[in-house]
């Protein structure tokens, strides 16, 4: 029996990769007055929802869907959570897991 | 010979680009859906020369040109570029060949974070690939820009194999002087000089790429995209036609080769 999960891709351009767009975002930040703020990079977040058997399943899918179209490998970077997805108020299978993308 | 152009949802340029190739260069040109796995019908004399058009395909929706990869007929220009013939991808359908691998490296949003919408000018790193041989090495031309994602980026191994094989065909320029340009006072009637060589030479590169790339070769060289646009400058009426001699160059290459 297949059980339903949700997988959060997060994909950032790379470190080494200017990223105007965070450029700007910070700057409108120093603008209202946030002055602990010291780099914002921006990206994009990805919500799949999954039914597979068991969460490694779910995790591999959203990697594979990760490398081969969420991210471009050439300038950025992704990490995948994986949590249970929540159904008619039944709580949530355990703790998330947090594993590292590829950098 | 005959031009193919393929048509994505989103792709706007083609009907331009068809019109270019049949209306002023002269040559058999067919649009080529994409959701076809192949670059004609079998019946019709072959495509030669496979042109990714400008525009928007799917949206853009990702990243540019990200699904537009994934499309049916990418198989079939993938299959043609490995044969060795000959690709060439304007503004989106350059976006669309480096998402799909067949060109290095990567477009991102310009560095401005402006759509850019300009006359560029470009200067003709290489006259010996099958793109380039109508014009004289280090010419400086102008060609339109119209891109909001046009930034090329490379890593620094990438680049440098670039440049060490003579990859970077097309690079951003600053405008020549105006008593050196042939184009100095063309057109000028038209709109406000502030649009035209002011912001030229303040920010001859419009996009913020890595070298001021505007176009490279694969390394075989039988692939070429840029960020400019060749189809919208082919006729002096549309304020030059330095981009005719790039379609000029490629017919050369077929005929003159006798590629295929």
């Amino acid at each position: 029996m297949s059980a339903s999960w949700v997988a959060h891709v997060s994909v950032l351009p790379k470190a080494e990769v200017l990223d105007p767009q965070g450029a700007a975002i910070l700057g409108a930040l120093r603008h209202l007055e946030f002055a602990g703020v010291t780099a914002v990079r921006g990206g994009r977040l990805f919500e799949l929802h999954i039914d597979t058997m068991d969460r490694a399943g779910a995790e591999e899918l959203a990697r594979d869907a990760a490398r081969r179209l969420l991210c471009n490998p050439v300038v950025e970077t992704f990490t995948i959570r994986v949590e249970a997805a929540a159904s008619g108020g039944n709580e949530a299978d355990g703790e998330p897991t947090v594993r590292a993308g590829e950098r | 010979m005959t031009f193919g152009v393929v048509v994505f949802p989103g792709s706007n340029c083609d009907a331009d680009t068809l019109y270019a190739l049949r209306e002023v260069l002269g040559a058999p040109a067919v649009p080529l859906w994409h959701g076809e796995d192949s670059l004609g019908d079998g019946q019709s004399p072959p495509v030669e020369c496979v042109i990714l058009p400008g525009g928007f395909a799917h949206g853009d929706y990702l990243r540019a040109g990200a699904i537009a990869r994934f499309a049916p007929v990418m198989r079939a220009v993938r299959r043609h570029a490995d044969a060795g013939g000959l690709v060439l991808g304007i503004c989106n359908g350059f976006q669309v060949l480096v998402e799909a691998g067949l060109l290095p490296g990567a477009l991102l949003r310009n560095a401005a974070l402006e759509f850019r919408c300009q006359w560029v000018s470009l200067r003709v790193e290489r006259c010996d690939t099958p793109f380039t041989s109508a014009y004289r090495r280090g010419e400086v031309v102008r060609m339109p820009v119209a891109h909001g994602e046009g930034r090329y980026y490379a890593d620094a191994a990438t680049l440098a194999r670039l440049e060490a094989n003579g990859q970077v065909v097309l690079r951003y320029y600053p405008a020549p002087k105006p008593e050196n340009s042939p184009h100095a006072d063309e057109g000028n009637h038209l709109w406000p000089t502030h649009d035209r060589a002011d912001a030229a030479d303040a920010e001859y590169n419009p996009n913020g790429s890595v070298h001021d790339i505007a176009g490279i070769v694969n390394e075989r060289g039988n692939v070429l995209g840029l960020m400019p646009h060749p189809e919208r400058c082919c006729e002096a009426l549309l304020d030059g036609a330095a981009g005719l001699r790039l379609f000029q160059s490629v017919t050369h290459a077929i005929s003159g080769a006798g590629i295929r």
